[in-house]
């Protein structure tokens, strides 16, 4: 039954196409399909509560090897969906406002397919329906964030991500084949119940697959660039593939593989990756104008603190980190898209000069910079003591300087954007003000879910004492930043900052992408060429002995006494064999 | 029960009639006669599929074992279902497309659909024989004398003497089976490949192995692809790539698979080694091209070379893989070849870097070329995916080498991403801007083969089922 | 009955003629078409007397296996080619009758001879007979050609008569029954010699340079019987010489007619892919496929023989087609491939029977042609040649080029269609293109012979 929860939004995906270009009714047939699903997932959620329900159906079977479909329903599986119901019906409603002057049809197609494939993805006990559901929120994203395909931006931009997330893509796939040849199933639990009969090697090659699979999807360090970029999508698709989508689905399929992963011995190259990640993130924020662009480097940055809750084996951590970080970056990116909707840009700077502090855009905005920064009271500060539980001492001290260094990058642009008085409020419209504030409040309250989150999903914190000197870190990051861009002090630091976060980007990671792309076509070219003259070689030798032949013809010059000659030749010459034979 | 001779009649009668236009000119149009001529075969076929095929046996010369006999094999139907579908499309498409010697051009037409089908149902290696000629020959004068004007000839003649090299080596093979089993009979031959001393066996399957190279093609031995497929008129290319190309890997499953399977499997390493250098070589070669059917000829290389990596396995799964993935590419490449064609007539140039923002203007065919192209790109619920998938499960317990096929796959997601980003995404070049949509027929033409490609996508088990003798 | 041979018939027709045209002086002039005509049904009549009685069976002349079947066919092409040559009415004269009776008479002789002796007379009918026919159709350089024939035709017996001595000189005896006595030496000597001689004939290479020159140089309907008929002879000769008569399974023997057949298969396919003239092109086509049938011969087994016997048939029907339609192209001055664009205009049919006849040439299914070379390749392997065939099979891939290129330049396809207009189309046009029609479809039933 758990594929009704699926259902409605592949009906309406179906459908809005078929309608066509009409006012509103895409967007009201998609909104009421994903509230039907959230409904839906309450009621198994409640229904299957404590369960694990698996639904399988064959897809196609040949030879007694079966390819089949499962849906698992269990607490994990019907939260994730709750959640990314939810949060499609926040983004639903805010794109209802953002995207009033765009064509609809094509739009809500394909983000009702995105949320359909995205629900099917956390419910699958398949990989091979994970798998399936993976490639199609790829694809699906590829063409969100193009949708504008007319202008340059996103045609690059949706390009880059689906070549990299790709990646991620194959390796799944060739994971996938791995791990079925050794264990002939596709069943996660089933798979998760036999890892130790599984080869070490293939083990190791389908664990080191499925986290590239995982990083890719997340946009962690080798890989993270595309998410960047992708800020050239709609606002509404930055929102939901930066909430609960798609990035979290490469965090959400280690999540369900981690015992996999940590079996293939991968956990330590994860809590690192996940440094440099965060790291990296944060520094590049820094001199990032873009709103949405610095709003995807905290991204990158939140999904990197999930992998290190993964790579310390704390699933509950991650999970509720996901939620946490979806809940107020979903509500952040309706900020920043409202504010572009009023003031027409993204530009931190151009957005200071319209003197926004004030509006009621102000107090959400807090809250969710505040929660990038994990600021009690906020959900996040509880979902970063979730994190940091089976942390290290080593991670620990890393951690701090990483809650510094976002806080700081995070109230930049809070600074930068609030930093001067409003004088006339703002208009408030429905669509936009509902889903913010709605968010808004859950992220404030929120830290209340962790005392029964337990309940779902089995999750250990602690609050020690280095939750409190990351606290105190954050803190002096938000001083800092506050001393920085606020009041403008310490210009100096500041111009140091940034050249010190130009260099990080001007490493060149970037340009060597972009080399790496080029160098493919330029190669494919010459081999091109190769092939060009290597097919031609044949006809070539074939050309040159009928050139050969064309220079025999002259024997043959009609002249009767040299054919009599050749005949003699041709009988002395088979006598001359004779005479061997004899 | 369908008596299979039915299958090549009606095309016969076509021909016929084709013939008898030139001299009763009140008959219909070379067009009509031709698609009602599929459409019936068509009928026919799904009759068969309900009711059951049987066979046909006409003895002609016993002494050379020469009986004109038609049966089902082990993989028919799954090629007779391409074989009986992709014509009917690519014929809406050369309605438009060849204007001169029309009757002449559809006569050869139904020759190549004649023969393609009657190589699936033969089951007398002659008769398998005359009807691989054939077609070849047909696809000849199709290239030389409807191709490019300048290089269609020459083009042309790369690729006859590359296929009847080919050819040659199959006779060798089935001579050197008739030799030593007596029979031309497939499943007299299928019996008694045991007489065959070892040696034999060597040096048969190696000439088989060359006409299979040759045929699909697989890396030395691809030579006239290029030539052929570009210079071809895009019907030609679509019947080569849809139709010929796969009556090697048809050859390679039947004789290679059916008749030879312990040297496959003594050999697969290697061959699966050969397959994987090949998808990877020309993928790259494909990432280089910027004419866009030039990368599509090299694409539709890089599957069949996928192909042969699944059947050079040895294992029913990746043989059956294979299978899908023949009757997938088939369709999906013909319509990739149709949009290519469609562009071309439109804009003027074949070069995608030359298009673009075409999207604006013709967002149906936009909406089929990306669906074209991730349905080559092997996206889940088409149908180049569940053939992939099996080809690469099933190989990978073989040889662990074919993963790396997969790279290929990754070549093949950038030069296609490539072209929807310069042909369609991006402004609009003003030169385009009186560009129409498709036309109905073409619309209709595109919404045949995604038909096809979303059904086997779907329902993969619908040809699965029918391979149940591998 | 036993006098009711195609043989005697052609003889009695022979004597019939000479005694008619001796009358004829006093008769009217018109009546030269009668002429014809009793030679047309001489030959109708000895190719039924072959089908129904079979051959003649005298001392010197014996039949054996497939002597019937190879009469048949050529009695049946000699038939319609002489009826092809007729439809021209143009400066005939009796004469041609007479010679095109003995050439037939003397290349059915030829298959049925059992002696040396019998058998070098037999060839001389038919080359004496060919040299006349070449000469007497007076076109452009007809004389040339003759004389070119004559000249190496001579030579050529003179080698065969040399070598035949020789053979008597080791056996004692020139019937074919008691040749396996021979001792060594003269045998080897012998095939040597012998080998050269009847090479003229069947043209192959080095000493098939006459052929092309005479071939062009004659009318193209006499070159088609001079490429089938007689071509056939020669080889056929060398079946009765090399496989019936000569003890067999001699090392020397199978080295010296495999590299002279794969030699004059190679030599000629290169020679004919850079050739300007069509019908030079089919000259050296022509010499190539009797370098297939050679092959087929060299391996000196039944089954080569067989299938050689049924090559010949096969590429002897197909010569003819592609000579005899050639005739009513070349009488519109199509010579080189690039003027040859008007083919079709001249008579599609005759098109039509052109690619067919060339498709058989070239091999290609559902034609004899294929199932010819397809029983050669089944000889060769069955005797063990493996690498030979690969090498037989990059001659054919040349093959298949210079046939095509002929096929795509000459526009066969195109012009059918392309070009409504037709040159007016004279009554005997009608009756060659009926001849032509009748030829192909033999291409397509001869499969039952095989």
């Amino acid at each position: 039954m758990l594929y009704l929860i699926l259902l409605p939004l592949l009906i309406s995906a179906v459908i809005i196409p078929l309608l066509g270009e009409r006012k509103n009714i895409s967007w009201l047939i998609s909104l009421s399909a994903a509230v039907f699903s959230f409904l839906l997932s309450i009621f198994f959620f409640i229904l299957y509560f404590n369960k694990n329900i698996i639904e399988s159906y064959t897809w196609f079977s040949f030879s007694n090897f079966s390819f089949s479909l499962s849906l698992i329903g269990n607490n994990l599986t019907l939260f994730m969906t709750l959640l990314v119901s939810f949060i499609s019906i926040m983004v639903l409603m805010f794109a209802g406002v953002y995207m009033k002057k765009e064509r609809h049809a094509r739009f809500y197609a394909e983000m009702s397919f995105f949320i359909f494939s995205m629900l099917g993805l956390v419910m699958s006990n398949s990989l091979l329906l994970f798998f399936i559901f993976w490639e199609f929120v790829g694809i699906t994203s590829y063409l969100l964030i193009g949708f504008w395909y007319d202008r340059a931006g996103p045609a690059n931009s949706s390009k880059k991500a689906l070549l990299i997330t790709r990646i991620g893509d194959l390796a799944f796939l060739a994971a996938l084949i791995v791990v079925f040849s050794a264990l002939k199933t596709f069943s996660i639990s089933s798979i998760l119940d036999s890892i130790h009969s599984m080869p070490l090697m293939a083990l190791a090659i389908a664990g080191s697959l499925f986290t590239i699979a995982g990083l890719s999807k997340a946009a962690q360090f080798p890989f993270y660039t595309w998410l960047i970029d992708a800020m050239e999508g709609p606002t509404p698709v930055s929102s939901l593939l930066h909430s609960a989508t798609m990035v979290a689905a490469g965090a959400y399929l280690l999540v369900r593989l981690l015992p996999l992963i940590s079996a293939a011995g991968l956990l330590n190259l994860i809590v690192v990756i996940g440094f440099i990640t965060a790291f990296a993130g944060a520094l590049l924020g820094l001199k990032e104008r873009h709103f949405k662009k610095i709003l995807a480097y905290s991204t990158i940055e939140s999904l990197a603190f999930m992998f290190l809750a993964i790579g310390t084996l704390n699933a509950g951590g991650a999970i509720f980190y996901l939620f946490t970080h979806a809940v107020f970056k979903s509500m952040l990116f309706f900020i920043s898209g409202g504010l572009a909707i009023i003031f027409g840009t993204y530009d931190v700077y151009e957005l200071n000069k319209k003197k926004l502090r004030g509006n009621w855009f102000t107090i959400p905005a807090l809250i969710g910079f505040a929660s990038i920064s994990a600021i009690p009271p906020f959900m996040s500060f509880f979902a970063h003591s979730a994190i940091t539980h089976n942390f290290n001492v080593f991670e620990n001290i890393a951690f701090v300087f990483v809650a510094f260094i976002t806080a700081l990058f995070s109230f930049r642009a809070f600074f930068v954007i609030f930093g001067s008085k409003t004088k006339k409020p703002l208009k408030k419209e429905f669509n936009l003000f509902f889903p913010i504030i709605l968010l808004s409040i859950i992220s404030t309250v929120g830290g209340v879910f962790l005392y029964f989150f337990n309940g779902i999903i089995s999750i250990v914190y602690s609050f020690d004492v280095f939750s409190f000197i990351a606290l105190a870190a954050s803190l002096l990051g938000v001083f800092v930043s506050y001393e920085i861009f606020y009041l403008g002090k310490t210009r100096q630091l500041t111009e140091k900052m940034k050249s010190l976060s130009e260099k990080i980007a001007g490493y060149g990671y970037e340009k060597f992408i972009i080399a790496i792309g080029n160098s493919i076509s330029t190669f494919g070219f010459y081999v091109g060429k190769f092939d060009f003259m290597f097919s031609n070689a044949m006809s070539r030798i074939a050309e040159s002995t009928f050139i050969l032949s064309s220079k025999t013809r002259e024997i043959e010059n009609g002249d009767a006494f040299r054919y009599i000659t050749a005949v003699v030749i041709g009988l002395a010459a088979i006598l001359l064999l004779a005479v061997i034979f004899i | 029960m369908i008596n299979l001779i039915f299958l090549l009649l009606v095309p016969a009668i076509g021909i016929l009639l084709l013939i008898l236009k030139r001299f009763y000119d009140k008959l219909p149009s070379p067009e009509i006669i031709v698609l009602s001529v599929m459409g019936v075969n068509a009928l026919l076929f799904a009759l068969g599929l309900v009711f059951g095929f049987s066979g046909f046996n006409v003895n002609i010369n016993p002494s050379i074992s020469f009986s004109f006999s038609l049966q089902e094999n082990f993989i028919t139907i799954p090629f007779l279902l391409l074989a009986v579908t992709v014509p009917v499309a690519i014929l809406l498409f050369a309605a438009k497309e060849i204007k001169q010697s029309k009757s002449i051009f559809y006569l050869f037409y139904l020759l190549v659909y004649v023969s393609v089908v009657s190589v699936f149902v033969s089951s007398n290696l002659i008769v398998f024989f005359i009807f691989w000629e054939v077609a070849v020959l047909s696809l000849f004068f199709i290239t030389g004398l409807w191709g490019n004007s300048e290089k269609g000839k020459k083009a042309a003649m790369k690729f006859l003497v590359f296929t009847q090299f080919g050819s040659l080596t199959l006779l060798a093979v089935f001579i050197l089976l008739f030799l030593y089993t007596g029979s031309f009979n497939f499943s007299v031959v299928a019996s008694r490949m045991s007489f065959l001393p070892s040696y034999i066996e060597y040096i048969s399957f190696f000439l088989l192995l060359i006409t299979v190279m040759i045929k699909m093609p697989i890396f030395p031995l691809h030579g006239w692809l290029l030539d052929s497929y570009y210079y071809s008129p895009s019907s030609g290319t679509m019947l080569l790539s849809s139709m010929l190309s796969k009556l090697g890997g048809f050859a390679f499953i039947l004789f290679g698979f059916g008749l030879f399977r312990n040297l496959l499997l003594e050999f697969r390493l290697p061959l699966i080694a050969l397959g994987v250098f090949t998808a990877i070589y020309i993928a790259f070669t494909a990432s280089g091209q910027k004419d866009l059917k030039k990368l599509l000829s090299y694409s539709s290389m890089f599957y069949m070379s996928l192909i042969f990596i699944g059947i050079s396995s040895g294992i029913n799964l990746a043989v059956a893989g294979s299978v899908l993935l023949m009757v997938s590419h088939g369709f999906i490449i013909t319509m990739l070849f149709g949009i290519s064609y469609i562009l071309l007539q439109k804009t003027g140039t074949n070069e995608t870097e030359r298009m673009g923002g075409l999207m604006s203007k013709m967002p149906l065919l936009s909406f089929f070329l990306i669906f074209g192209i991730f349905a080559s790109l092997g996206v889940p619920g088409l149908s180049n995916f569940p053939g992939e998938f099996l080809i690469f499960i099933g190989s990978y317990g073989v040889a662990g080498i074919s993963l790396f096929a997969i790279f290929g796959i990754m070549l093949s997601t950038n030069y296609y991403l490539r072209v929807i980003k310069q042909a369609l995404f991006g402004q609009l070049k003003k030169t385009f801007a009186s560009l129409t949509d498709l036309s109905k027929k073409e619309l209709l033409f595109m919404a045949f083969l995604s038909f096809f490609i979303l059904l086997l996508g779907l329902f993969p088990s619908l040809l699965l089922n029918t391979l149940g003798g591998l | 009955m036993e006098y009711l041979n195609p043989q005697y018939i052609l003889f009695s027709g022979i004597l019939l003629l000479i005694l008619v045209d001796f009358l004829r002086r006093s008769l009217n002039s018109n009546k030269k078409v009668f002429l014809h005509y009793i030679t047309a049904v001489f030959l109708g009549l000895a190719l039924v007397f072959d089908v129904i009685y079979g051959n003649m069976n005298i001392n010197l002349f014996s039949e054996v296996q497939y002597s019937q079947f190879v009469t048949g066919f050529m009695l049946f092409l000699s038939f319609f080619i002489y009826l092809f040559i007729i439809s021209d009415k143009n400066e005939h004269s009796v004469a041609i009758d007479i010679s095109y009776l003995s050439a037939v008479l003397g290349s059915t002789l030829v298959v049925l001879s059992s002696n040396l002796l019998s058998l070098f007379i037999s060839i001389e009918i038919l080359s004496i007979s060919t040299y006349a026919l070449v000469y007497m159709y007076k076109s452009g350089n007809a004389l040339e050609g003759a004389v070119k024939y004559l000249s190496t035709g001579v030579i050529s017996m003179v080698i065969l008569i040399f070598g035949i001595s020789l053979i008597y000189a080791g056996s004692g005896t020139l019937s074919f029954s008691s040749l396996h006595v021979i001792s060594y030496l003269p045998f080897i000597a012998g095939v040597a010699i012998v080998i050269a001689g009847l090479g003229f004939k069947s043209t192959l290479i080095p000493f098939h340079m006459w052929a092309p020159d005479t071939y062009e140089a004659s009318k193209s309907s006499v070159t088609a019987f001079i490429s089938s008929v007689s071509k056939a002879a020669g080889l056929i000769a060398m079946i009765r010489v090399f496989f019936f008569a000569l003890p067999v399974s001699s090392l020397f023997v199978t080295a010296l007619f495999l590299s002279i057949a794969l030699i004059t298969i190679f030599i000629s396919s290169f020679l004919a892919s850079v050739q300007d003239r069509i019908k030079r092109i089919l000259a050296y086509s022509s010499i190539s496929q009797a370098g297939f049938a050679f092959i087929s011969i060299a391996v000196l087994t039944t089954k080569g023989i067989n299938a050689a016997v049924f090559y010949i048939f096969a590429f002897a029907v197909a010569d003819a087609i592609v000579f005899l339609a050639y005739d009513m192209f070349e009488g519109r001055k199509v010579i080189y491939k690039k003027e040859s664009s008007s083919m079709a205009q001249v008579s599609r049919i005759g098109a039509i029977a052109f690619f067919i006849g060339v498709l058989s040439l070239a091999g290609f299914p559902p034609t004899i042609g294929f199932f010819g070379k397809l029983l050669i390749f089944y000889a060769l392997f069955s005797s063990g040649y493996f690498a030979l065939v690969i090498l037989a099979f990059f001659a054919l891939l040349v093959s298949t080029f210079y046939y095509f290129n002929i096929l795509s330049e000459m526009h066969v396809i195109d012009r059918i269609t392309r070009d409504k207009k037709q040159l007016p189309v004279k009554k005997e046009q009608r009756v060659k293109e009926t001849i032509l029609i009748i030829l192909t479809l033999a291409l397509f039933i001869g499969v039952i012979f095989a």
